[in-house]
């Protein structure tokens, strides 16, 4: 695949588009010009660190570094697939999903660490994302380890994008020895396919003058939102590039895709119009789900399970103050089929025994002793702030009351020696 | 194999307070008087409203150690150790 020629930096100073910290103002203007930037139109930075569980292990353990590294589940909870892989290990085809098995057939001398702490991660991830508010307070968190930033009018402050981007880089080194990559763009489509192009350590900048130029050539799954199923359909109409996709009469993708049909006349043209969310997008369902130790088909254990995932989920409710009305339950089997089942109540809740009581009834249609079950998860949907709830106009109103009592009770006692401090007995057998 | 071992042990263990920061020194493990020769990454979680501090370090025999501080008993603990 050849790549137009794109403005692309790497952190070891070898780019066509910096400029001195100390330019003059028109310097500046003529510098932002050339980056492709009129003044005022968007400038999105899209930031990934890269392999980042793995190269957080790395960092601590400093002769890893360079070397093939596997973060993986631990296969004794049934979570044996990997969950980073460093750059090395990706060398010999190890991808983050796959079966911690295949992973060690692929590369049998990998250093692979089992069952890390995902606290230590979202700790880690905390602190790059306070770094990223230091340079703007518009900062969309994507994921646990990408963001999306828009630094649109930052430039008098920390100079062109790319001055901007290998400071937030070199902070990013500095303070936690981790590397990331970058991408500047006038969207956040191209932003995150720009940080892509060029992994690990990379700054790229895609201008909105040469977007199509860049895009043409490139595969459509390479667009952010076009996954396999897509791009299949897409290929069987003959479309294999976004230049083939973007040149395809729209009117046929509607037909093929509905509403889709024009967004991907859209993405493959460059144009993408969503802001970078900064504010707090409240939730629309809130869910645990559990691979569990072994196989279960007793219906007994499964009521202890569904206990302990309802508490969790009516605890988080609780915590922010919200109430949910439907209750849905998941169920993946020993042969990983899978299926869900939902049920909305009259009163919205956020009583664990309420969730409770019809997440097992929906268990009763379906993991009811006849088919081995590997996984259970419990949601809650349907969303709203608590005190909208009728819950306490409810006939039993007495009984709820005293339920909530307790409820207050467990969660002070948890606010204060953590979760696993107080549990139901129902709730025992399932640690 | 290389691995990580779990220990959870307890552990006496000297620190330092440098520029607002607790750093751990030595500790006491089953006898055995362990210099650390440096930290190379912290963090902390929550125990309900108590935290814990956890440190990577490598010892003086670059070992690799992972300790944590209880702020709830003030314990500290050595949590895994690298095995090869």
């Amino acid at each position: 695949m050849i790549i137009p020629k794109l403005r692309m930096h790497k952190s070891d100073g070898t780019d066509d588009c910096l400029t001195s910290p100390n330019m003059g103002k028109a310097q500046f203007r003529s510098e932002l010009g050339s980056c492709g930037y009129a003044r005022k139109e968007p400038v999105i930075l899209h930031v990934d660190m890269d392999a980042f569980f793995a190269s957080v292990e790395q960092k601590d353990r400093p002769w890893l570094a360079g070397k093939p590294v596997v973060v993986g589940g631990d296969p004794q909870k049934r979570r044996g697939v990997v969950t980073a892989a460093s750059y090395a290990a990706r060398g010999y085809g190890i991808k983050a999903g796959m079966p911690l098995v295949t992973a060690k057939r692929l590369c049998p001398h990998a250093v692979f660490l089992i069952g890390t702490d995902g606290d230590k991660y979202e700790y880690i991830s905390s602190r790059f994302m306070r770094i990223f508010y230091q340079f703007t307070p518009q900062v969309e968190p994507y994921s646990i380890d990408e963001a999306f930033l828009d630094i649109t009018g930052c430039e008098r402050l920390f100079g062109p994008p790319v001055q901007l981007a290998k400071r937030l880089k070199e902070r990013i080194k500095k303070q936690l020895g981790l590397s990331c990559s970058v991408g500047i763009a006038p969207n956040k489509l191209l932003a995150k396919l720009a940080s892509s192009l060029n992994k690990p350590d990379g700054l790229t900048l895609i201008p909105k003058d040469k977007a199509k130029q860049i895009l043409s050539p490139l595969e459509v799954t390479k667009l952010c939102g076009i996954g396999g199923k897509t791009a299949k359909i897409l290929s069987n109409l003959g479309i294999h590039t976004l230049g083939e996709l973007a040149s395809y009469p729209v009117e046929v993708l509607k037909r093929k895709f509905g509403k889709n049909g024009e967004w991907l006349h859209l993405v493959a043209n460059g144009i993408d119009h969503s802001p970078v969310f900064s504010q707090f997008i409240p939730e629309k369902s809130m869910g645990h789900a559990r691979t569990l130790p072994h196989d279960v088909i007793n219906q007994e254990e499964i009521s202890s399970v569904l206990l302990v995932l309802s508490g969790m989920v009516a605890r988080r409710l609780r915590q922010k103050k919200l109430v949910g009305q439907t209750i849905t339950l998941r169920v993946r089997y020993s042969d990983f089929a899978s299926l869900t089942r939902s049920e909305t109540i009259a009163h919205p809740t956020d009583s664990e025994h309420i969730i409770f009581g019809i997440a097992q009834k929906l268990a009763f249609g379906v993991a009811s002793g006849i088919r081995r079950v590997r996984l259970l998860g419990v949601s809650v949907s349907r969303l709203t702030k608590d005190g909208e709830s009728l819950q306490t106009f409810l006939p039993f109103a007495e009984y709820i009351d005293k339920r909530e009592k307790i409820y207050a009770v467990m969660d002070r006692i948890r606010d204060k020696f953590g979760e696993g401090s107080i549990r139901w007995a129902g709730a025992a057998s399932f640690i | 194999m290389t691995m990580d071992q779990e220990i959870n042990q307890p552990i006496d263990m000297m620190v330092v307070f440098q520029k607002g920061r607790m750093v751990p020194v030595r500790f006491r493990w089953n006898g055995r008087v362990i210099k650390i020769a440096k930290l190379t990454g912290w963090w902390k979680t929550n125990e309900g409203k108590f935290r814990i501090r956890h440190f990577a370090v490598i010892d003086e025999n670059s070992q690799f150690c992972q300790l944590s501080y209880k702020e709830r008993t003030a314990e500290w603990f050595l949590d895994k150790i690298w095995v090869e």
